[in-house]
C-alpha cells in the first residue's frame, strides 16, 4: 500500500514537468517525447529538518520564478538515535535574481512544503484500533515554510550546466511556529528555526 | 550562511535526550528529603501539552505556596511525543523546588515518544513510598501499547502488596470509561482494582474537566486539562483523610468529592 502510494506520488511529481509546455521549449526543439521527465535541477542538502544527507531533484517554471522539488533524506542512527527517512516536497517562489558578473544572486526565495517520514513509528492515518480517524493528526507529516537565499554561478562557457548554486535557508514547521507564538517566553525563535544549506545544480 | 549553518536541524524525530533517568532521580530526591510524617501536601496536574507559559506560571505559584512535598503529573506533557516538546515541558517542570513524578500520556506515546520516555524518565510502571502512602504509577495507554499496557499482573501485585500504606494510583486514563481496544476488558480490570478496597485515591488526566468524585471507597481526582488558567490540584494528606484544593490563576479553592 505504501509502495503503491509512493509510486503514484513519484509519477505525479514527474508529470509536473509536462505541466508547463514552455518549460523545455525555450531550450530545444527536440521532439523527444520523454524530455519533460528530465528534471531541471538537482540538489544536495543538509539540515532544514529534511535529514543529515538529503538529495533530490525538481522542476522550475515561469523562468525560474517557481521551483518545485522532491528530496529524499536520512537522519542516521548515530545522529538521531534512530535512522529516520524523510521525503521533502516543497515549492519555492524566487521572485527575481540579481546579476553580478558571472554570479546571480537570488536574494530571497520563500515557499511552503511538507516533510514526510515513512518510519514505522509514524502514521499518516491512525491505526484501525482507534475509535475515529480524527483521533490524532498525522505524525508522519510536518508542514513547513521556508525562507532562503542563493548565490548562483553561471559557467563562462556553454555547458550542460546552466548554474551552480549555493543556498542557505531557514525552515519553520507549522507545529513549532504555533508553539513559539503561544509560548514566546519558553520557546525561542532559534528553538524552532531549522537551518539548512545546500547545493543546487541547474541543467 | 555561517549563522544558519550553526543552527542546522536534521530532523524533529531525534530520540536521544540529554536528560535521562528523571524518575529515578526524582524518587531519590524525594527519599533524600526524609520522611514527611503524617501530614504533608502534594500537587497534581495533567495534560499540559504545549502550554509552557502557563506551566511556568503554575510552577511559580506552586513554589510560592510552600509546604509542598512533591508533584505528580498525570501525563501528556507533549502533543506529538517529540523530543523538543519533552525538553520544553521539562524545562518548566524542573523549575519546581520539589521532585516531580510523571506518568506517560497518550500524546507522549506518539512518534518516537516511548523510546524518548524510556531514556528520559525510565520505566513506564513504577511505585514509590512517601509518608504513609504508596504511589503506584502505571502506563494506561492501551491504544498506544495494545499488547503491553496496562501491565495487569504488576499493577495488581503492587496494589495488593501496599502493606499498611494508603495506595494512590497515578495514570493518564480514568478508571471508568477508559479508551480500550475493540473487545478489550480494561474497564473490567480497573473495576476489579477498585473492588480490592485498597485504593485511597486514583489520580488521572486525559479528560478535559477537573473533577473530584467517589467510586466506592476510592476518591478519584480528575486533574482536567491544564488550560489557560494553569490549573492544578493540591492534596493534603492527614491521618483523618485527604483534602483537596483546586488551584488556578485566581487562587486555590477547597473542593469536596461529588457522589458518583
Amino acid at each position: 500500500m505504501k509502495t503503491a502510494r509512493a509510486m503514484s506520488f513519484l509519477f505525479a511529481f514527474a508529470s509536473l514537468g509536462a505541466s508547463d509546455p514552455q518549460r523545455r521549449k525555450d531550450e530545444t526543439d527536440s521532439t523527444l517525447s520523454l524530455e519533460w521527465l528530465v528534471p531541471d535541477f538537482a540538489k544536495i542538502q543538509t539540515g532544514s529538518y529534511a535529514g543529515l544527507f538529503t538529495s533530490g531533484a525538481g522542476y522550475t517554471f515561469l523562468k525560474r520564478r517557481l521551483d518545485v522539488s522532491l528530496l529524499f533524506g536520512v537522519a542516521p542512527n548515530f545522529h538521531s538515535g534512530n535512522t529516520v527517512y524523510l521525503f521533502e516536497f516543497a515549492a519555492d517562489v524566487r521572485p527575481f535574481d540579481l546579476p553580478a558578473g558571472p554570479l546571480r544572486v537570488v536574494p530571497v526565495f520563500i515557499g511552503p512544503g511538507v516533510i514526510y517520514s515513512p518510519n514505522a513509528e509514524l502514521f499518516v492515518s491512525v491505526p484501525d484500533r482507534y475509535p475515529t480517524k480524527a483521533y490524532y493528526p498525522p505524525t508522519a507529516l510536518m508542514w513547513m515554510m521556508r525562507l532562503g537565499t542563493e548565490f548562483d554561478l553561471v559557467p563562462a562557457s556553454a555547458s550542460w550546466v546552466k548554474r551552480h548554486g549555493l543556498y542557505a535557508q531557514a525552515t519553520v514547521l507549522f507545529r513549532y511556529a504555533e508553539l513559539f507564538f503561544n509560548n514566546p517566553g519558553s520557546v525561542s525563535l532559534t528553538d524552532v528555526i531549522g537551518g539548512g544549506i545546500g547545493y543546487r545544480i541547474e541543467f | 550562511m555561517l549563522i544558519l549553518s550553526a543552527c542546522l536541524r536534521f530532523t524533529v524525530y531525534d530520540t536521544e535526550p540529554e536528560r535521562v533517568g528523571l524518575v529515578a532521580a526524582n524518587v531519590e530526591q524525594l527519599a533524600a528529603q526524609g520522611n514527611p510524617g503524617e501530614r504533608f501536601r502534594f500537587v497534581a496536574m495533567a495534560d499540559t501539552h504545549g502550554d509552557y507559559e502557563h506551566l511556568r506560571s503554575a510552577v511559580r505559584r506552586i513554589n510560592a505556596q510552600g509546604g509542598i512535598t512533591f508533584g505528580l503529573h498525570a501525563g501528556d506533557l507533549t502533543a506529538y511525543g517529540l523530543l523538543d516538546e519533552y525538553d520544553w515541558a521539562w524545562d518548566e517542570l524542573e523549575r519546581t523546588t520539589v521532585p516531580v513524578l510523571v506518568t506517560i500520556g497518550n500524546h507522549d506515546a506518539l512518534s518516537f515518544g516511548p523510546e524518548i520516555w524510556s531514556q528520559m524518565f525510565g520505566p513506564f510502571d513504577y511505585s514509590f513510598l512517601i509518608g504513609n502512602l504508596k504511589v503506584v504509577v502505571f502506563n494506561s495507554n492501551i491504544l498506544e501499547f495494545p499488547t503491553s499496557a496496562p501491565n495487569r499482573a504488576w499493577v495488581r501485585s503492587q496494589i495488593e502488596n501496599g502493606a499498611d500504606r494508603s495506595v494512590v494510583v497515578l495514570t493518564h486514563h480514568p478508571p471508568q470509561g477508559a479508551d480500550d481496544v475493540p473487545g478489550g476488558t480494561v474497564n473490567e480490570f480497573y473495576a476489579e482494582l477498585l473492588q480490592l478496597g485498597k485504593l485511597s485515591l486514583w489520580i488521572h488526566g486525559h479528560q478535559a474537566e477537573p473533577r473530584l468524585y467517589q467510586i466506592g471507597d476510592t476518591t478519584v481526582l480528575q486533574c482536567g486539562t491544564f488550560g489557560a488558567g494553569g490549573r492544578y490540584w493540591t492534596v493534603d494528606v492527614a491521618p483523618e483523610g485527604l483534602s483537596f484544593e483546586h488551584c488556578d490563576a485566581l487562587g486555590c479553592h477547597p473542593r469536596e468529592p461529588e457522589a458518583r
